[in-house]
């Protein structure tokens, strides 16, 4: 098969003037904008999150809102109550470790 | 730009561009972007011709460059080696994911040229480049990804064998022997290919 050697190397000589293909212009440009999001983007982002945000927080106080008006209806202590509760609870654990030091 | 200058001061000078990006001036990363993009599709341009496919294989080296920009040590190698090595790395994973598809290609799709170049007693005609490209294709098909690899970047790139041991990780010692054997596969794959005709 060694006769096929100088064959090759024609191959190999003419396959090494093959031109390459060269960076676009642009290239440095979209890599940059693939590594560093821009301040563009993060506007994009905040504009894209906040409005889920905000949906997210006026479910919660409704889900809260119609919890304590269940609740209210069915004579059970409300959220309101109970945080009430924990609170003067936390109070005077809080009396009686400045009380007794 | 850099010709001519001294390829330690380019080092350095990449190197301290490399400890700036990481010191929180992502921009400057453009610098090395700019300056290493054509090496980068040099590389790449030898295992595909498709021109959107060499951009967006050459957008995921300097992506992944960016990404281990920590793992960068100018102390082991500068950082055109260290880019390199990850644009052979991007190489070989494609002739890895190319090469079923390479193997399918009929002697019929090759081109006129081609074909008439290799019917040839003595192949005196001149070979175009996207000729030759055309039958090293068809011939190294069936060669493994890294034997593909590494003959391209010894006989195509003009590459030696420490170069292509510190792109590859590889032994010079296993290169020189994996070289050997390829390019005997490939004179029998070509001695085939012409019977074929």
């Amino acid at each position: 098969m060694k006769d096929n050697y100088p064959k090759l190397e024609k191959l190999f000589r003419a396959a090494r003037e093959a031109p390459g293909v060269a960076p676009p212009e642009t290239f440095a440009d979209q890599v940059m904008s693939q590594v560093t999001p821009s301040s563009a983007d993060n506007v994009i982002t905040i504009d894209f999150l906040l409005p889920k945000l905000a949906w997210a927080a006026a479910f919660v106080m409704a889900a809260f809102l119609t919890s304590e008006v269940i609740m209210n209806t069915n004579g059970l202590p409300s959220l309101t109550a109970g945080t009430d509760q924990l609170a003067s609870a936390w109070d005077s654990e809080l009396d009686t470790a400045i009380i007794t030091p | 730009m850099y010709k001519g200058r001294n390829v330690s001061a380019i080092a350095e000078e990449d190197a301290a561009c490399v400890r700036s990006i990481l010191a929180g001036r992502p921009e400057r990363f453009r610098e090395l972007v700019e300056r290493y993009q054509d090496r980068v599709f040099a590389i790449l341009s030898r295992y595909e011709r498709d021109r959107g496919r060499v951009e967006d294989m050459a957008q995921d080296v300097f992506v992944k460059a960016w990404r281990h920009l920590k793992k960068f040590d100018p102390l082991k190698a500068p950082f055109e080696n260290w880019l390199s090595r990850i644009a052979t790395n991007a190489a070989l994973n494609h002739v890895r994911a190319e090469k079923p598809f390479r193997e399918q290609v009929p002697i019929s799709q090759l081109g006129k040229g081609a074909l008439e170049w290799l019917q040839q007693e003595d192949n005196s005609a001149p070979l175009e480049a996207m000729e030759a490209r055309e039958i090293l294709n068809r011939c190294m098909a069936n060669l493994t990804p890294d034997e593909q690899l590494i003959l391209t970047m010894a006989e195509i790139e003009g590459r030696t064998s420490p170069e292509i041991s510190e792109l590859t990780g590889k032994a010079a010692g296993t290169i020189r022997v994996a070289l050997h054997r390829a390019k005997q596969k490939l004179a029998d794959n070509l001695t085939r290919l012409q019977e074929s005709l």
